[in-house]
């Protein structure tokens, strides 16, 4: 039978190795890259699929919806917390994709030195959503901010948004 | 047998100690013309002395495909592979290498790799895209910065403002200082380098200064909002403005590097401000640096094992977990100067990392 002392030695030291980075060392979007190993071709912006481009231009009357299906990257669902959150419901009514981005009416003053706010008469934003085919309505909610607790309905036929009462 | 095998346990111990050089790389000029030639900087630290650099380049050129997607493919004839080895037998801690390269022609796109070496061998490299010569996709955003898919990365566009730039291209200039020098000695942005992707606009927009009493005016063009790969924009303009943000973008002169980190860690991060008379709310999303009560405040901080007493009213009904005391750049941007995101905001900026490599 061989010492295992030596094994022992070695887990240690590969323990060590593996806790030896501090959380603030760690790295991320680091890829390994190898030299002999670099694509020949590469599409500049990723690889696009088939999306539904929805702009929508706010108001202090509401929020209009302008649709069309294009190619793009679908936009981040990432963050859930935003004021205004978009969702994309299928034929039943099952979510396809929910995101959540700023409340486009309103500015604060960039920095930390002597904040203010106002509020925009009007603004626009544009969200990129997947299967566009699958999606039949988006639904509005503004959770915080200006228009507060405003709510709309668009239905999407082939792309084409109508508004839903 | 066994002595070997102590002996290989204990090298490779020493050996899990050694960590990589840290890492710097940046080209110049951003975006360059047509032929122009690039200037290629490497600059490494390591303790156990830098024995090796590399530095690679390959050569694109742009072309649109079948399928009508914005692509690159190797050039005919193009650079391809090592451009240039640097040893250094005395191992210096600290190295500043440049390599000039000749131009590139019209639709260029250029890929560089820098790989350094310490003295036992561990190893670091970094790999960039970037445009050069004319850019031939209309005003799509144009790459400065760029390593990977933009559905994992965030992606920022850098928008000329018409007011003070005759042409997008007279901001680049400002903005080598902005990233290389700012964005990219942030303690979060440089530890998630890799994920962060700069891009300017061929367009010019415009940002209106906040106390003018003009209507707000934040015109960002429609090719940076409608890409569907940009994550937010910053106005750039050198006359000084009070500025402001809405919808994640935000204007900034290229010097406030603070300001502009501040800014991106609202738009990126979902961060809430620290400082009283900011934009404040809760968050359903982890290591949230605003709470709507000091008990809500407490909890989290010592679910996290930091101190509940560090909780800090910031103004009526809104608490942050970090102290002031520790100056997180979500309390204090700095303006010129680069502050670092702090505990609570730092933990954020992770968990948006691997969440953002992971979708």
């Amino acid at each position: 039978m061989t010492n295992p002392a030596w094994l022992i030695v070695l887990a240690l030291g590969l323990g060590a190795c593996v806790s030896h980075k501090t959380e603030a060392e760690k790295e991320y979007g680091v890829t390994k890259a190898d030299p002999q190993k670099v694509p020949a071709t590469m599409p500049v912006y990723g690889v696009q699929e088939s999306v539904l481009v929805a702009t929508f231009i706010t108001t202090k009357g509401g929020y209009r919806a302008i649709t069309r299906i294009g190619q793009g990257v679908p936009t981040s669902t990432i963050h859930q917390s935003r004021p205004v959150l978009v969702t994309a419901r299928g034929g039943t009514g099952d979510v396809i994709a929910s995101v959540s981005v700023f409340n486009p009416r309103e500015i604060r003053t960039a920095g930390t030195s002597k904040p203010d706010s106002a509020v925009a008469d009007s603004s626009s934003f544009t969200v990129t959503l997947p299967k566009p085919d699958a999606i039949r309505r988006l639904d509005v909610a503004v959770r915080r901010g200006p228009d507060s607790g405003y709510r709309a309905g668009f239905a999407i036929e082939r792309g084409t948004a109508r508004p839903v009462r | 047998m066994s002595r070997l095998r102590y002996i290989l346990a204990i090298l490779g111990l020493a050996g899990c100690g050694n960590q990589a050089p840290s890492l710097q790389t940046r080209y110049d000029p951003l975006h360059p013309a047509n032929n122009t030639n690039v200037e290629f900087r490497i600059q490494a630290q390591d303790k156990d002395g830098i024995g090796n650099a590399k530095l690679y380049v390959y050569e694109y050129e742009f072309f649109t495909s079948n399928t009508g997607m914005q692509s690159a493919r190797r050039r005919t004839g193009g650079r391809w592979g090592l451009q240039r080895e640097w040893n250094f037998p005395t191992q210096p801690t600290t190295i500043d290498e440049k390599e000039s390269v000749s131009g590139f022609p019209a639709g260029s796109y250029i890929s560089y790799l820098a790989q350094v070496s310490d003295s036992k061998g561990a190893t670091r490299e970094e790999q960039w895209y970037f445009a050069a010569g004319t850019w031939p996709f209309g005003n799509s955003p144009i790459p400065l910065l760029a390593n990977g898919a933009p559905a994992h990365r965030i992606d920022v566009a850098f928008v000329a403002d018409r007011g003070d730039f005759a042409a997008a291209r007279d901001m680049l200039p400002r903005l080598a200082a902005l990233i290389f020098d700012g964005y990219h000695t942030n303690n979060v942005v440089r530890r998630g380098k890799g994920m962060w992707q700069f891009y300017y606009s061929p367009e010019r927009g415009f940002i209106s200064d906040f106390d003018d009493g003009s209507p707000f005016t934040l015109d960002v063009p429609a090719s940076v909002t409608n890409s569907g790969i940009i994550d937010h924009a910053a106005i750039i303009h050198t006359t000084t403005k009070r500025d402001w943000a809405s919808g994640g973008n935000f204007g900034t002169e290229p010097q406030n590097r603070g300001t502009a980190v501040h800014e991106s860690g609202h738009a990126a991060f979902g961060l809430a401000d620290e400082y009283d008379g900011g934009g404040h709310f809760t968050s359903s999303d982890p290591y949230h640096n605003n709470y709507s009560s000091a008990n809500s405040c407490q909890n989290y901080n010592q679910s996290h094992n930091w101190p509940g007493t560090d909780c800090e009213a910031i103004q009526t009904g809104w608490w942050r977990p970090e102290p002031n005391g520790l100056q997180c750049i979500m309390v204090n941007d700095g303006d010129a100067a680069m502050p670092d995101f702090e505990r609570s905001c730092s933990s954020r900026a992770t968990w948006y990392y691997l969440t953002l490599e992971g979708s």
